[in-house]
C-alpha cells in the first residue's frame, strides 16, 4: 500500500459498501472509459467500476517484470488451452488496454465492417455514421503517424526491409501526442505522451458525476425485478480486502473479451443464452526475431511501422518492441552461448504477423481467479501465421539485411538464408509448434448472436455488453479504435432507447 | 558447480513468498545453467536477486496459473526418471550428467519438451534478463534510460 487511495476524481475503497445507481459499468478500458463519458455526459448517474489500480507516479513499474507482474492480467500468465498454448495479454488497472497497449490505432477496414454487418443483420449498416464517429474518435484520441524522427532502430529496419522488397507500407498512427520515444509504452507511459483514456474520457467522465471505484472486482451478477446487482470484492493490490454490492437500473459490462464473458458464466446467465463466451477470436501473432550486424538504436516508438501489403490474406506486419526476456525465451540459445548472445542485445531485431484468425475459441466459467480459455488454431490459420513467419523472415534476411533470424516456434533454429527459413517453416509444420500470441481477443459476446444490435444480452432486461466482446467478428487490426467507436455507438443506442442524446464527442478541450 | 542432495532440500535463507525450500533449489539449478555467471554481465539466472524476482512474479498470480507454474520446476527435476535418467533427481546430478540431461531437453524437438523449455525461459527470462542492472549491461538504453528516469 503506497497511501495514494484517491485523486479528484477517482477512488479506491478500502471498507464495504453498498450504494445504488443508474448505471453501472464494469472496466475501465476503452469501451468502459467512453460509455461512461458518453452516458455521464447526458445526465445519468454513473457508477464505474475497475478492478485494477490507478498507475500514478509512485505505482510507475520500475521494472518490466513489475510492469507485467502488476499492470497485466494475471501477471502476464493468462493462457489459452487449445492445440498450441497461447498467452493472451490484458491490461489491468484505470485505462485497461490503453494503459499497456503500444498505442496503435488503425482504422477498422471497411472488409471488416461489412463482414460485421453480414454477421449482425446490419447493426453498423449505416456505415456513413460508423465512419463519422470514428473520425471523431481518432481526433478525440489525438491520433496521428509516427513521425520519422520517432522511428526505432527496429522500425527503420522494418521499413528499410519493406521498401526493398517493394511491399506497401507506412508508418504506424498512434494516440501519443506526447511522445518522447522511450519505447516501452506497453510496459506503462512514464511520459505520460500516451493519451490513455485516463487522460481525457475518464476525467470527463467524473467531471460530469461519474463515480470512478478502483480496485473493486465484480464477482456475480443477479438480474431481479427489473434491477441489477452485483456484488464483489474490494481489493488491495491483489489481496482481498471487503466486500461491495451496487444495485443498478442498468448494468454495462466493459471488462474486455475475455472477462466479461467470465463474469457472465461464473453468475450462471449463459442459461438462456448459451452464446456467451462463444466465437472468441483471438487475431494470434507470430513473431520472427533476429540479429542486425550493427547495433540499432533502441530509443523511438515501441512500435512505429506495419507492412499491410497482405492484408488480403489476413496477413498484417508490424515491426515490435525489443524485450530482452522475449528474445532470450525463443533464441536456441542456453548457458555461456546465452550470456554471450544477449550482450548483443542492441543489435536484435523483431516483427509479428498478425494474422485475422478464423478459428474461434470459446471463453468457460473461471477457475481459481484464473479465465478458463479454449482455443484451437484452425488449419488455415495454421497456414496463414506460417505465411506471416516467412514473410517475417523475408524482411529481415532479404531486405533489412539481418545476419541470421529465429522464427517463435517451439522447437526452433538460425536461419541466415531464405532457403533455411522455409525448410523450418514449411507448409506441413505442425500447429503444436507455432509460439504465437494475442494481445486482441475479440468477439466472445457477439452483436448478433449473444447480443442484440443494442448490446443488450439475450435472456436479461437490463444487462448489455459493450467492449470487444460485442463485436460481431474481428477486425483485423489492433481493435482500440474499432472498439471506442462501437462502443459509442451502443452508448448512444442505449440513450436513444431512454429517449435521451449524447452530447458531442469532442469536448473544446479535444 | 551443482551442489548434490539426497533426500531434503537444503535450507534457503532467502524471504520467498511463494517457493518452496524445493522449488528454490530446483530454480537456482536451471536459472544458473540457463544463464550462468559470465564476465561483464551482473549476476546469474540463479542467484538471490533472480530467485526473489521468480518468487514475487508467481506469487501475483491466480491460484490455478500458480499451480501450473508450481509443476514446472517438478517436471524438470523429475524428467530423469521419465526420460531414463538412471532414476535421479536432477538436483542430485553432477555437472557432467546436468550438462547433458538440459541439453537433451534443450535440444528435443518433442513438441511438449520444447513447450515446457520455452515456458522455463520465459520465467529465467523475465526473472534475469529484465533486471535493471542486466538491461544496462546488455545495452538495450532506450528501456534501461526510461526506467532509470522513473526510479
Amino acid at each position: 500500500m503506497d497511501g495514494t487511495h484517491s485523486s479528484e476524481w477517482w477512488s479506491e475503497p478500502k471498507a464495504s459498501f453498498k450504494i445504488s445507481c443508474d448505471v453501472l459499468i464494469i472496466g475501465s478500458g476503452p469501451a468502459g472509459s467512453m460509455v461512461a463519458m458518453t452516458l455521464a455526459e447526458a445526465g445519468l448517474h454513473v457508477v464505474l467500476i475497475e478492478k485494477g489500480r490507478a498507475m500514478t507516479q509512485n505505482r510507475m513499474p520500475k521494472t518490466i517484470r513489475s510492469a507485467v507482474r502488476d499492470w497485466y492480467a494475471e501477471s502476464g500468465f493468462r493462457t489459452t488451452k487449445g492445440n498450441t498454448p497461447i498467452p493472451v495479454a490484458g491490461g489491468e488497472g484505470m485505462g485497461g488496454g490503453t494503459l499497456v497497449n503500444s498505442a496503435l490505432c488503425f482504422k477498422t477496414p471497411r472488409t471488416s465492417l461489412d463482414h460485421w454487418n453480414e454477421l449482425s443483420n446490419g447493426a453498423f449498416a449505416d456505415t456513413a455514421q460508423y465512419y463519422v464517429t470514428q473520425q471523431e474518435v481518432l481526433n478525440l484520441m489525438q491520433v496521428a503517424t509516427t513521425p520519422e524522427w520517432l522511428l526505432s532502430g527496429n522500425d527503420k529496419a522494418h521499413k528499410l526491409g519493406a521498401q526493398k522488397l517493394g511491399w506497401q507500407e507506412g508508418n504506424i498512427p498512434r494516440n501519443t501526442p506526447g511522445c518522447v520515444g522511450c519505447s516501452r509504452c506497453n510496459l506503462g507511459c512514464p511520459s505520460g505522451g500516451k493519451y490513455s483514456t485516463d487522460k481525457e474520457m475518464l476525467p470527463r467522465a467524473a467531471k460530469a458525476g461519474a463515480e470512478i471505484m478502483l480496485g473493486c472486482m465484480a464477482t456475480e451478477i443477479k438480474e431481479t425485478r427489473g434491477m441489477v446487482y452485483v456484488s464483489g470484492k474490494i481489493l488491495d493490490g491483489r489481496a482481498v480486502i471487503d466486500d461491495f454490492e451496487i444495485q443498478a437500473n442498468t448494468l454495462i459490462l466493459s471488462a474486455g473479451a475475455i472477462a466479461t464473458p467470465s463474469i457472465l458464466l461464473d453468475s450462471r446467465l449463459d442459461k438462456d443464452n448459451p452464446d456467451i463466451g462463444q466465437g472468441l477470436h483471438l487475431q494470434p501473432v507470430a513473431n520472427i526475431f533476429g540479429l542486425m550486424p550493427n547495433p540499432v538504436e533502441s530509443r523511438g516508438a515501441a512500435q512505429g511501422h506495419y507492412v499491410d501489403a497482405f492484408v488480403e490474406d489476413n496477413i498484417l506486419l508490424e515491426s515490435n518492441p525489443i524485450l530482452a526476456g522475449a528474445f532470450f525465451q525463443t533464441f536456441p540459445i542456453y548457458g555461456a552461448d546465452a550470456q554471450s548472445l544477449m550482450k548483443s542485445a542492441n543489435r536484435f531485431i523483431s516483427t509479428g504477423s498478425l494474422v485475422r484468425d478464423t478459428s474461434e475459441g470459446r471463453v468457460s466459467k473461471s477457475s481459481s481467479g484464473a479465465a478458463q480459455i479454449h482455443y484451437d488454431l484452425n488449419d488455415l490459420d495454421r497456414q496463414r501465421l506460417i505465411q506471416g513467419l516467412r514473410y517475417g523472415a523475408e524482411i529481415w534476411l532479404d531486405g533489412a539485411g539481418a545476419e541470421r533470424i529465429v522464427p517463435a516456434l517451439f522447437g526452433t533454429h538460425w536461419c541466415s538464408t531464405l532457403a533455411e527459413a522455409h525448410t523450418l517453416l514449411s507448409p506441413d509444420l505442425d500447429v503444436g509448434r507455432l509460439s504465437v500470441y494475442s494481445s486482441h481477443p475479440q468477439a466472445s459476446c457477439r452483436i448478433g448472436r449473444a447480443c442484440d444490435s443494442e448490446g443488450k444480452l439475450h435472456g436479461t432486461n437490463n444487462i448489455y455488453v459493450m467492449d470487444g466482446s460485442a463485436l460481431p467478428s474481428n477486425v483485423g487490426r489492433n481493435p482500440q479504435i474499432s472498439i471506442l467507436t462501437v462502443t459509442r455507438l451502443l452508448a448512444e443506442r442505449l440513450l436513444q432507447s431512454k429517449g435521451q442524446s449524447a452530447q458531442p464527442l469532442l469536448s473544446t478541450q479535444s | 558447480m551443482a551442489v548434490r542432495h539426497i533426500g531434503s532440500y537444503p535450507t534457503s535463507t532467502l524471504n520467498a513468498l511463494t517457493l518452496s525450500e524445493r522449488e528454490i533449489h530446483i530454480y537456482r539449478t536451471l536459472g544458473q545453467w540457463l544463464a550462468p555467471p559470465t564476465d561483464g554481465l551482473p549476476g546469474h539466472g540463479g542467484d538471490d536477486t533472480s530467485i526473489l524476482n521468480l518468487d514475487r512474479l508467481v506469487a501475483e498470480v491466480p491460484e490455478g496459473t500458480r499451480q501450473l507454474l508450481m509443476a514446472l520446476p517438478l517436471a524438470f527435476e523429475h524428467g530423469p526418471l521419465l526420460l531414463e535418467w538412471g532414476g535421479k533427481r536432477m538436483t542430485d546430478m553432477d555437472d557432467v550428467e546436468l550438462d547433458e540431461y538440459l541439453n537433451n531437453w534443450a535440444q528435443s524437438t518433442l513438441t511438449p519438451q520444447c513447450q515446457l523449455m520455452a515456458a522455463l525461459k520465459t520465467l529465467i527470462g523475465f526473472a534475469y534478463y529484465e533486471r535493471v542492472d542486466v538491461l544496462e549491461a546488455i545495452r538495450i538504453p532506450g528501456v534501461c534510460t526510461a526506467m532509470a528516469s522513473v526510479e
